[in-house]
């Protein structure tokens, strides 16, 4: 049964728990980038994010705080140059207050790069035997947070891989697990799909809300979320595409829609909306590419993601492991050393879509339990953090029906 | 047997789950009580073939909801993609996108 699944996770003082145990290094600006590779790359167990801009951007804060305190991260090591805005202390004094051991330099103060980046690796080490007093907890679907994203899609995305995400979203809040979905862009012409399927009145003016932003987004750039790679697959138009992509949500009723670096409040299904707010700056874009929609998922708490797709992509994501599910068995065949998952094996009949679904769900656990997906043993770390202007959360929860 | 998937028994396309050539008879699965399609060009694998004629300005239904609108009129039994069928929100023209189907994703 679905509900007895358990495997080990990470006890976190915050009272969550994570699958992975990472030290996060954070690099605020551009110029501290270089520096911050140099330090992290190369080990298993530590990540490296940062935001480019010298200038201060609320939403960028926002979301590297919520990276900083992921469950999957147990420590941060912070790395600035020493004349922009975003402050190393500020983020390493946000992980101390989660009870997170962390450190902070600027490369300015310790004398340019060499003596950072010995600094820094001399860090590391102190921070991973901090790491290593971390308590081992139990974990079950029940603790689960799961985000889901397409990317490189074909027409095999919709048949295929997105609805065996979606079996599996179901099967985990069957079991009180948390599952999050996103890229509203994809989802033209569904308003009223959505909305029908909202679970208490507030909900559903969310949904409706952030359709209609995204709709307005979309004549505003005069652009739909739609790639070459899409139309060579087989997908048509943006709608074709969106039926595809909405098939990933699953069945089940949505909570509410969350903003990116927003936690959702309580279990059950939820919708993230990262399209910016309205701004004078025209500030940020929704979705540029699949890295930036799986930043949002992991900022809003996912433990892992699927992420599907039928061309073949082959990027994962830093944070939280990305599972790669296509439903292109011919790009299966092809890229097996970059897929975690066959989908379009449900398309030769060989197999049912609920025995896929299960399997599916298995896999996730795999994974949730610390065997590496194939992206993240590959290395690939992916992250894109960029200017934009969204309001942030709510901040307390909505009322249940 | 080539097969061509039909998510919703109420759609005027169907998926091809492989290659086919001109002159190819189709069968459809998924939401339909057998029947076939015979295919009046080569379609490529994840394409859509129309399973019946679709008019000027007729919307092109897949899973059950409109995924565009006919430019042209289409005879049954042909492939069905941008040049000949238009999304109602995304009006930029991709006629430079559009391939041949020896050039899509089929391997």
């Amino acid at each position: 049964m679905s509900s007895d699944f358990s495997w080990k996770g990470y006890a976190r003082s915050d009272g969550s728990k994570g699958i992975r145990n990472l030290i996060l290094v954070v690099y605020t600006v551009e110029c501290a980038k270089h520096v911050a590779h140099r330090i992290g790359d190369g080990y298993d167990d530590v990540h490296v994010i940062g935001f480019s801009g010298c200038y201060d951007n609320a939403y960028a804060i926002r979301l590297l705080n919520a990276m900083i305190t992921h469950s999957n991260v147990g420590a941060l090591l912070s790395v600035g140059l020493g004349c922009e805005y975003l402050k190393p202390e500020k983020f390493a004094d946000y992980a101390k207050s989660s009870g997170r051991p962390a450190s902070w330099m600027y490369i300015q103060d310790e004398g340019g790069t060499e003596s950072t980046v010995n600094k820094g690796k001399a860090e590391i080490e102190r921070l991973r035997k901090e790491l290593s007093k971390v308590k081992r907890i139990e974990m079950k679907l029940s603790d689960l947070v799961v985000g889901a994203e397409c990317g490189g899609s074909d027409a095999t995305s919709g048949l295929a891989a997105n609805p065996a995400v979606g079996g599996v979203f179901d099967r985990i809040i069957d079991a009180g697990g948390t599952c999050i979905w996103e890229e509203i862009v994809e989802m033209i012409g569904l308003k009223d799909t959505l909305a029908a399927r909202a679970a208490t009145p507030d909900a559903r003016k969310e949904i409706i809300n952030c359709y209609d932003k995204m709709e307005q987004y979309c004549r505003d750039v005069r652009q739909y979320s739609v790639s070459p790679g899409n139309f060579t697959g087989g997908l048509t138009t943006i709608e074709e595409k969106s039926l595809g992509s909405y098939a990933k949500s699953g069945s089940r009723p949505i909570q509410g829609v969350i903003r990116v670096a927003e936690k959702p409040c309580r279990k059950g299904l939820w919708l993230l909306d990262s399209v910016p707010d309205p701004h004078f700056m025209q500030f940020g874009y929704t979705n540029p590419n699949d890295t930036e929609g799986l930043m949002d998922l992991i900022s809003a708490g996912s433990h892992l993601v699927f992420y599907t797709t039928g061309c073949g992509s082959v990027t994962g994501s830093a944070v939280a492991p990305s599972v790669k599910v296509t439903g292109n068995s011919r790009t299966f065949a092809r890229m097996q050393g970059d897929m975690d998952f066959d989908a379009g094996r449900v398309l030769d009949g060989g197999i049912t879509m609920d025995e896929l679904c299960e399997e599916l769900l298995a896999k996730t656990v795999e994974v949730a339990s610390g065997v590496p997906s194939k992206s993240e043993a590959l290395g690939h770390r992916e992250y894109m953090i960029m200017y934009k202007y969204q309001e942030p959360g709510k901040g307390f929860c909505r009322e249940q029906e | 047997m080539i097969c061509a998937f039909v998510m919703n028994r109420k759609d005027n396309v169907a998926t091809l789950l492989d290659d086919c050539t001109k002159g190819s008879i189709v069968k459809l699965v998924g939401d339909v009580n057998g029947s076939s399609v015979v295919v009046l060009e080569d379609v490529a694998k994840n394409h859509k073939v129309t399973l019946i004629d679709i008019f000027e300005k007729q919307p092109v239904i897949k899973g059950g909801v409109s995924i565009g609108i006919a430019s042209t009129s289409v005879k049954a039994g042909s492939w069905l993609h941008m040049h000949n069928c238009s999304s109602r929100y995304d009006l930029r023209h991709y006629e430079k996108e559009v391939r041949g189907a020896s050039e899509g994703q089929a391997l």
